[in-house]
């Protein structure tokens, strides 16, 4: 009866999703890649900050961060807090930059600017383009698959590759359909819903243990060091830091302010993210882990992830534990279809229309168009692939390095905005000596002195960047005039 | 409407607009200082424990659930769209015609 009833709401979610990519459609201007891959940069705030909220929680908030909780007590409460603290300056001064130079150049892709500021085609369409948007974050879309085709067996009892294809094929539906208006409208809804899915179970959680003061003093006699940090304070600090100035300009969220339809819907792509982090990774998570310790006080520390889904299908009454799975489901799918858009435009912009420039081939509009579709239903394909097969070292690297590889647009970005020396040679070579020094801190001496690897990449980067940008010479008068650096 | 004029405009006013860029600074030297006070008391509470305020649940989550609201409201929501001048932003002649 529960699994039947749990595939039920599972399945209007679906409807609705492709439903509302349907909608999009409708408001398609046809032929069009900006229109397709960030929506002609006609989508309002609203669903602006709900699109954001969706994009930056993936199925991370769901188990990851309760795990983390669970693991690391307060620690990890301080880790998550370093997103709201570091990352607004980001959200706005950068993101109302990037929105008025998106509109005003017609970017579509990350790369466009920094291939537009630094005066640098194919060597930065490759290491911006196919390694920190396409290679770090494919990897991110196997993981989101995997999440929802677990938490859909665990739910409903069917296995979990035929869990995890239905995911892929309703993704890629919505996604080849909708194009960014389409995912913008579905992760509206789904912002709804993984807000009201961690509130819900947040809210039975009180209520089952009789008041909030009933369950945090029933959580601490549970486990008396709930709260004590188990991380070093230089790893909380590093690690929160690589997060919060990383996030603005995760890929997923950089398209979003091309996306934006005047500046105050570009502020609420920061307004969106910084509500979710209120809610979802600071303020509830210590309500869920004192449930959570109460229902499972002594549960192996490496398998935490998974007591969130646990707990309300073992213990909450059919209709919210279908919610939760919603939410689960709602946050993984949402993520993953920004970073499907993405990998996409990646694809068609970076790389099919860039190749057609420099040769003979010529592709219209339109086709570059529906290029991007097919590489939506190629690159989920490869992505069901992947998530059959067991993980090995190559995608272990794209995984470590992905967030703190994203970190390493922020040189590249502030220096391209107020820097008038700052050149291709630096943001190449920086670019490189930063990919290099996170695959030496990740993966041969790990967090060098307790500090994270990406804290590492970011100041070799930041300060080879600086030194060769200094010794070559500088960018063309006619660029740094169309980005204010000259008059 | 008048595109390239409105085009003009818009650089001056994102761009090059003094008071725009003087709003921003500020509010980057203010997250400077407030991440400071940030981690300051995330290490005093970290080196602390447990004879810290946060020995007990109920206050832990007090100080964090204050800090992050009025944070949000007051640095985030208000201090954002003072530091992107939204305001003045909504009533510029482009704004006004859009759409």
């Amino acid at each position: 009866m529960r699994s039947v009833f749990i595939m039920s709401l599972v399945v209007l979610y679906f409807v609705v999703c492709i439903g509302l990519a349907l909608y999009a459609k409708r408001s398609e201007v046809k032929g069009s890649k900006k229109d397709y891959f960030v929506a002609s940069g006609a989508i309002g705030s609203v669903i602006l900050f709900l699109t954001a909220l969706a994009t930056a929680f993936s199925a991370f908030a769901y188990m990851g961060q309760m795990g983390m909780v669970y693991n690391y007590g307060s620690s990890a409460i301080w880790n998550f807090f370093h997103y709201a603290i570091f990352s607004y300056p980001f959200f706005f001064i950068i993101g109302s930059k990037l929105w008025y130079y998106g509109g005003k150049y017609g970017y579509v892709t990350p790369a466009d600017f920094i291939v537009h500021r630094y005066e640098s085609g194919s060597p930065m369409r490759f290491l911006v383009g196919l390694i920190i948007c396409v290679y770090f974050s494919i990897f991110y879309i196997v993981i989101q698959i995997k999440g929802c085709g677990w938490a859909l067996q665990e739910a409903t009892g069917i296995s979990s590759p035929l869990a995890m294809l239905v995911i892929t094929l309703l993704l890629a539906l919505y996604v080849a359909l909708g194009g960014m208006r389409g995912v913008a409208y579905a992760d509206a809804m789904q912002a709804l819903l993984l807000v009201a899915g961690i509130l819900f179970i947040a809210g039975f959680m009180i209520t089952r243990e009789g008041g909030l003061v009933n369950l945090f003093a029933k959580g601490m006699a549970a486990d008396p060091t709930i709260l004590q940090p188990k991380q070093p304070f230089k790893e909380i600090f590093s690690g929160g830091l690589v997060m919060a100035l990383s996030m603005p300009l995760w890929p997923m969220l950089w398209t979003k302010y091309y996306s934006a339809k005047n500046m105050k819907a570009a502020y609420s792509v920061g307004t969106g993210c910084g509500l979710g982090t209120v809610i979802v990774t600071v303020s509830l998570p210590i309500i869920i882990v004192c449930g959570l310790k109460i229902a499972y006080p002594h549960w192996e520390s490496g398998k935490a992830d998974v007591l969130i889904i646990k707990y309300a299908l073992e213990l909450m009454p059919p209709v919210l534990a279908a919610l939760i799975v919603a939410g689960l489901l709602a946050a993984a799918m949402s993520t993953a279809a920004g970073l499907i858009l993405l990998v996409s435009s990646v694809f068609s912009v970076d790389i099919v229309e860039a190749v057609q420039k420099s040769t003979s081939l010529k592709l219209s509009e339109k086709q570059i168009v529906t290029s991007g579709r097919i590489f939506v239903v190629v690159i989920m394909l490869i992505s069901f692939w992947l998530a059959l097969i067991p993980l090995g070292q190559l995608v272990k690297i794209g995984i470590q390095m992905a967030y703190p590889g994203y970190l390493l647009a922020v040189p590249l970005v502030v220096g391209g905005l107020w820097w008038r020396r700052a050149n291709k040679y630096g943001a190449i070579w920086g670019l490189v000596a930063g990919l290099i020094t996170l695959y030496i801190t990740i993966f041969v001496t790990k967090n060098p002195m307790g500090i994270a690897a990406g804290i590492w990449g970011l100041v070799v980067c930041s300060v080879v960047f600086i030194v060769v940008s200094l010794l070559t010479k500088p960018t063309s008068d006619k660029t740094l005039r169309e980005f204010g650096l000259i008059k | 409407m008048d595109t390239k004029k409105y085009d003009a405009e818009k650089y001056e006013f994102y761009i090059k607009n003094a008071e725009r860029n003087r709003r921003q600074k500020i509010y980057a030297v203010l997250t400077l200082i407030i991440g400071i006070f940030f981690e300051l008391l995330v290490y005093y509470m970290h080196v602390s424990f447990p004879n810290s305020l946060i020995g007990g649940i109920p206050v832990f989550a007090v100080i964090v659930w204050s800090l992050i609201v009025i944070h949000y409201v007051v640095f985030l929501v208000i201090g954002g769209s003072w530091a992107l001048d939204l305001k003045n932003d909504q009533l510029q002649e482009w704004n006004k015609n859009a759409g």
